[in-house]
């Protein structure tokens, strides 16, 4: 069965950039408040700087379940919140943030309903009493739960068992908690009763109103009940609490189309308000404002409310009450424009996160808080009734000046389209059109860490090293720069600028091998010829100078050094040993030692902290060994142990890195790494007892020597900087998951690199290649992708990648939004475009992809839609076309419009602008078009149909109806084989046959899947992703599969008797598995040595995530074992979903591994993995390297 | 007889408390109705197809989630009394 068996690796390479919600706590039991973020199936925290205004991420946690709604709560008189979670789990999760562990733990896990995102599973809508006591769950139908808080003796949280407010057929549209001072809690939710439309049709005038409920829960009887029901206008679609007890009136803002009221259960009276309308919206027919987001902000005497409208418009919103809390009156005006959020959060610090829903999460600082301005304000006074004509409630919407941007989070949901461009053999990226309306934006993504360039500059001659070093042991940051040449160096001191000094005293007429500050003052020089010692003293201003020669005739050809210790070897194959002594004097060991072979690199290592000195010295030999020596002075030079290597090491470097993360054990471990010169790299620990070599990690870099040296951040442990022609890595412990190795994401790779640190850049890295140094700063350690923006005008659609003979490329991307004016303004975030119903907003751009230069922007004002495209070489004219179909007066829902559709050819010009050549009339939507086998074809409806170029339009050459499918929207080809994405109806195989012209489907699938994107994994085999989370990969059995491509056999074939409405024969599936999130494109890649396929997928939330085969049988038992071994770790389960279930949410979970859970094996106690480790008959560091491996079969 | 009378009073019961449960006189609008609530439901509850239709209508997703459920109320038509 090996032709039917096909096994994954899944791994999130970027997490989904959406979040659910976000919630303002003192999580941490300090004073400080942090944001909780909900992600799709994730908790982040993050906390903000109050002086730079900036955000950090404290913790990312996997949920491994899809979370609903987050609230956090704190019990009266406590100082610390809890974050209350609600998720498919079926179970209402109370989680404690561990200061120790810097994690989140689960403190309460209580089931109360089936798994699943369920019509009737309370879980949808959380409310929360303003004082902690309770919370209040609801389903979008029928139940409702109560929780009651409480505190034990020992001042632990204690739940009670939750307490029924079930009522039939009411649908349930939000809910909010009261804040009622010490009164028994009051629940507020906006709700429909349908039952009484159970028998009796609606009436279209006067639709189903809507009724505000308020649900008491009685302390002391302990029970919920309803307490009181208001109506209130069918349109109400927004709750939000007032403060109460000493803060406020208590009650409620509810919000429905152009109108805010305040009500009250203690009162009979509501407060009405407008929302006012755009001034670019007057006159226009489109379905009004409605509130869709808003926050309170209590100070020490008053509030004041924030409302977000559908158009990203903020508006202030005042109470006024008396001295015994009776309302006054209600007020409104407008404050700013932002993007629309999911959830808004005013820090006490003065700082609103506004968690956009789409496009970047921005952190705004309060420059005003709009009291002095001249917007008009509207008063309740004025309005009575929701229902009224309200004129000339307007404001114009103007620059921000409230609100001040301080920090943002790069945001790449939502990713509709994703292209993967090769740029040369060894880099590609990963393109995506990301965003919506004014938020859109191409976005280039480079795999690597982020680094920015600080200075370039030509040297003139092509560097061989690069060293920097610090004047005393005591500096913090470099004073020296040194680059060194074929017969010559070059000595750069580093302060504010970085320039040639002459009086370093070191010797420039000879290549530098390497440069060391020891002991306490002294400064060593190695260079081909000998050592240069210099003393200096700066209080006296003198500099000392001793220098040691090599016999004469030999050269010194490697060295390494640490602060006590320096040994070189020589080109007479013999090692020489230093140490110093307390006078500062450069000790030779009295024996020299001969190798087998030239010595090509060195590396003594880090003096572990409270010794004196490093105990091994590895020497790399050009006869491909690798031997460590003990530099122990009770033995040395002496040989502890011998490798032989594939080929010469022509680096090797000893390095402590930090082998537990977790603050309190922290623990060293000495590990080895050598750079080969065959382009392998190999990561290997060393038993700092004896020496031993062990648990050996490798990676294949391309065919180029690889040079490594160690880097220094303030932001975490040594790591290894990996330099060779064509790539650029870092290796480093990554605080969550253990070892990693990326790239760095610059243009241009390092031959040699070093650590550069200065006062300005704490976290430089500087690097020469050929004749051109590079200077630049590391960001932190924790973005996997670098990521250009490119900000677009509408939508972004679709979007293709062309390249003409010249090598010029470009970006052709098609983007159109709804209901929405086409206009020429530039997009920001105060100028959202003017709205009207049925009108379309499309253009198409052409992106130099090089310079991200505008090359053509065509508007399409015809009141029409883009919904695909494709660049297509006809054979018939040897020219390649762009292909692009359209709709004008097109409309989703009203069937009464008369759309149009076309297909619109343009010619690709020489400088890759466009020209209309003609457009082509079709009778339906025409939503997926391709190039195939020289002519054009498209996916209309159902049918399926070839074009070929003509002089006035298209001309029809073959189609083919296939009357199962729905409307095909996507199409891959691969010979004269089709794949037929179908919107409904899964994959269909089609094979056309040129000389019959005609088409045959001959295979289709067993499962209705919702394809929304796919792509071929070989001739037979596809992977694709639906609309509802899940990806798989069909397969074509092997007998239809050679049958359809015999050339006899079409008749045979499409004689065949169909088969349950279908085609004769059904795919197989392969693989099945729940991402969460939905799939937009899938992309196969190559890593650079080949070795490695893989398929990158994008989802519509921001996730980037990565399959990669497994390909032996044992690593699919090893990796089965360790997924089910780490699924019985609660902890890692947070909100208590089954894990299996989880990724089985909507079918059985087949022949893919979920590698986000095995990655979190690196995140367990060392307890933990032992017993692992024990389960599987294997040691804990055999299953690290085994999780290292996989994590690094990848690359970009 | 009277088992016949018990089974009904306890299809009655399990009718009240679980939604959607059917028997041999259940209409096709009942039915029906009873799917597109589910489905209705669903595309509120998944974040990821309450956004997807969101982009594609370009409207916040918060308007999305409230038609759906608006929708709830009478996704099929009024429903036939049983005699």
């Amino acid at each position: 069965m090996a032709f039917d068996s096909l096994y994954l690796y899944h791994r999130t390479l970027q997490e989904p950039s959406f979040s659910v919600t976000s919630a303002l706590g003192q999580f941490q039991g300090k004073k400080s408040q942090e944001i909780a973020i909900a992600k799709a199936a994730s908790i982040e925290l993050w906390k903000v700087n109050s002086s730079t205004g900036k955000l950090s991420r404290i913790v990312s946690q996997d949920a491994f379940g899809s979370i609903r709604a987050l609230n956090a709560f704190r019990l009266a008189g406590s100082s610390k919140d809890y974050l209350a979670i609600t998720s498919d789990s079926g179970k209402f999760t109370v989680l404690e943030y561990n200061i120790n562990t810097k994690k989140f733990q689960i403190v309460f896990n209580e089931p109360f309903f089936k798994t699943g995102l369920r019509r009737l599973a309370p879980g949808q809508y959380m409310s929360q009493d303003a004082k902690g006591r309770a919370i209040m769950l609801s389903a979008i139908e029928k139940n409702k739960l109560v929780y009651v808080f409480n505190r034990d003796s020992s001042d632990n949280l204690t739940i009670s068992s939750p307490l029924e407010a079930n009522r039939n057929r009411i649908l349930t549209f939000a809910s909010c908690g009261l804040d009622v001072g010490y009164e028994n809690p009051v629940f507020a939710s906006i709700e429909i009763d349908y039952g009484q439309f159970e028998f009796n049709g609606i009436d279209p005038d006067s639709p189903p109103k809507k009724t505000l409920t308020f649900y008491e829960l009685d302390l002391g009887l302990n029970h919920v009940v309803k307490k009181q029901s208001q109506q209130i206008p069918h349109t109400s679609n927004f709750l939000l609490s007032v403060p109460g007890g000493k803060n406020g009136p208590s009650g409620v803002i509810i919000a429905c189309q152009n109108f805010i009221q305040y009500k009250s259960p203690y009162t009979q009276k509501a407060f009405i308000v407008p929302i006012p309308a755009r001034t670019t919206q007057t006159n226009r027919d489109f379905s009004s404002n409605y509130i869709i987001c808003g926050t309170v902000h209590t100070m020490k005497d008053k509030f004041f409310i924030l409302l977000q409208s559908n158009f990203g418009d903020i508006f202030k919103v005042t109470i006024n009450y008396d001295s015994n809390m009776v309302v006054e009156s209600m007020q409104i005006k407008y404050f700013d424009t932002i993007s629309i959020c999911n959830s808004m959060l005013i820090l006490k610090s003065g700082f609103l996160f506004a968690d956009a829903q789409h496009g970047n999460k921005s952190l705004y600082q309060f420059v005003k808080l709009g009291d002095d301005d001249n917007e008009r304000i509207y008063d309740s006074a004025d309005y009575f009734n929701t229902s009224e004509e309200v004129e000339d409630v307007v404001f114009t919407p103007k620059d921000s000046e409230n609100l001040e941007v301080t920090d943002i989070i790069e945001s790449l949901n939502p990713i509709l389209d994703s292209k993967l461009i090769k740029l040369s053999e060894q880099t590609s990226r990963i393109s995506t059109v990301c965003g919506t309306s004014n938020n859109s934006a191409l976005k280039v993504l480079t795999h690597g860490l982020n680094v920015e360039e600080v200075v370039t500059s030509e040297l003139g001659n092509t560097a061989t090293g690069v060293f920097t070093t610090k004047m005393t042991s005591n500096d913090d940051v470099d004073k020296y720069l040194v680059i060194s040449f074929a017969s010559h160096s070059l000595v750069l001191s580093i302060g504010e600028s970085v320039e040639e000094v002459t009086d370093s005293g070191f010797d420039v007429e000879t290549a530098t091998i390497g440069v060391q500050q020891m002991g306490i003052k002294s400064l060593m020089q190695i260079h081909s010829n000998g050592i240069i010692h210099l003393k200096n003293n700066e209080e006296e201003g003198t500099q000392k100078v001793n220098e040691w020669f090599p016999p004469a005739g030999i050269k010194i050809i490697s060295c390494t050094s640490t602060n006590y210790q320096l040994a070189v070897g020589l080109s007479n194959r013999e090692l020489v040993y230093f140490e110093l002594s307390d006078e500062e004097q450069l000790i030779e060991y009295q024996e020299r030692k001969e190798m087998p072979g030239q010595i090509l690199s060195l590396s003594l290592g880090d003096i572990p902290e409270g010794k004196l000195r490093s105990n091994f010295l590895a020497v790399s030999c050009n006869n491909q060994t690798l031997r460590v020596l003990s530099v122990d002075p009770k033995n040395v030079l002496g040989l502890v142990t011998v490798q032989s290597l594939s080929s010469n090491a022509s680096s090797v470097l000893l390095l402590l890195m930090a082998e537990s993360i977790e603050e309190e054990y922290k623990s060293y471990q000495l590990y080895m790494h050598l750079g080969l010169e065959n382009g392998i790299y190999v990561k290997t620990l060393i038993n700092s007892s004896n020496g031993k070599i062990s648990d050996r990690i490798v990676q294949y870099l391309g065919p180029y020597p690889i040079r490594l040296s160690k880097i220094k951040t303030n932001f975490g442990e040594s790591s290894v900087l990996i330099c060779s022609k064509e790539s650029t890595r870092i290796g480093f412990i990554s605080k969550t998951t253990g070892f990693k190795s990326l790239p760095i994401a610059y243009d241009s790779s390092l031959s040699y690199g070093a650590s550069f640190q200065s006062e300005e850049y704490p976290n430089g890295l500087v690097g020469v290649h050929d004749d051109q140094l590079y200077i630049l700063s590391l960001e932190d350690f924790t973005k996997e992708f670098k990521i250009d923006v490119l900000p677009l005008r509408f939508t972004p659609k679709k979007f293709i990648y062309y390249k003409n003979l010249d090598g010029n490329s470009a970006y052709y991307i098609a983007e159109t939004d709804g209901n929405t004016v086409l206009s020429a303004e530039q997009n920001n975030e105060q100028m959202i475009y003017p709205r009207e119903t049925g009108s379309w907003a499309s253009c198409l751009q052409v992106i130099n992809s090089m310079d991200g230069e505008l090359i053509h922007n065509i508007d399409f004002e015809n009141n029409e839609t883009l919904f695909n495209l494709a660049s297509v070489t006809f054979k018939t004219t040897g020219l390649t076309y762009l292909v692009i179909s359209t709709a004008v007066d097109f409309s989703f829902t009203t069937k009464s419009s008369s759309p149009r559709f076309y297909l619109k050819c343009y010619k690709i010009l020489q400088d890759l602008k466009l020209e209309l050549m003609h457009q082509t009339k079709v009778e339906k939507p025409v939503a997926s078009v391709v190039d195939f086998a020289g002519k054009l074809l498209v996916g209309m409806g159902n049918t399926l149909r070839l074009y070929d170029m003509g002089q006035k339009q298209l001309l029809r050459k073959a189609e083919i109806t296939l009357n199962n499918l729905n409307n095909i929207i996507s199409l891959k080809t691969q010979g004269f084989r089709i794949y037929v994405g179908d919107i409904k109806e899964s994959i269909t195989f089609v094979v056309y046959k040129p000389k019959q012209n005609i088409f045959i489907p001959f295979v289709d699938d067993f499962v209705s899947r919702h394809v929304t994107s796919f792509t071929t994994l070989d001739y037979d085999t596809v992977i694709g992703g639906d609309k509802f989370g899940n990806v798989w990969a069909l397969r074509c059995p092997e007998e239809s599969s050679t049958l359809a491509d015999e050339e006899s056999a079409g008749v045979f074939v499409s004689t065949q008797d169909s088969y349950l409405n279908g085609s004769p024969k059904r795919l197989n599936q392969l693989c099945h598995y729940y991402i969460n999130d939905i799939p937009t494109s899938f992309m196969k890649n190559h890593d650079a040595s080949g070795l490695n396929e893989s398929v990158i997928y994008t989802g519509l939330q921001g996730t980037i995530g990565l399959l990669v085969p497994l390909l032996t049988q044992s690593e699919i038992r090893f990796f089965q074992e360790l997924q089910k071994q780490l699924t019985e770790q609660p902890e890692l389960m947070l909100v208590g979903r089954d894990h299996l279930m989880y990724r089985s949410y909507y079918a059985p979970v087949k022949g893919i591994i979920d590698g986000d859970l095995c990655e979190k094996f690196g995140s367990l106690k060392q307890s933990q993995k032992n017993q692992i480790a024990i389960n599987m008959n294997q040691s804990a560091k055999e299953i690290e390297k085994k999780i290292v491996d996989m994590r690094l079969k990848f690359s970009i | 007889m009277a088992d016949k009378l018990r089974d009904k009073q306890q299809y009655e019961l399990m009718k009240s408390k679980h939604i959607g449960i059917g028997d041999p006189d259940t209409s096709k609008a009942e039915w029906i109705t009873n799917v597109k609530r589910d489905t209705y439901s669903s595309m509120a509850a998944h974040h990821g197809l309450a956004e997807y239709y969101s982009i594609g209508v370009n409207e916040p997703m918060q308007l999305s989630k409230m038609k759906f459920i608006d929708k709830m109320v009478q996704p099929y038509g009024p429903i036939e009394k049983r005699k």
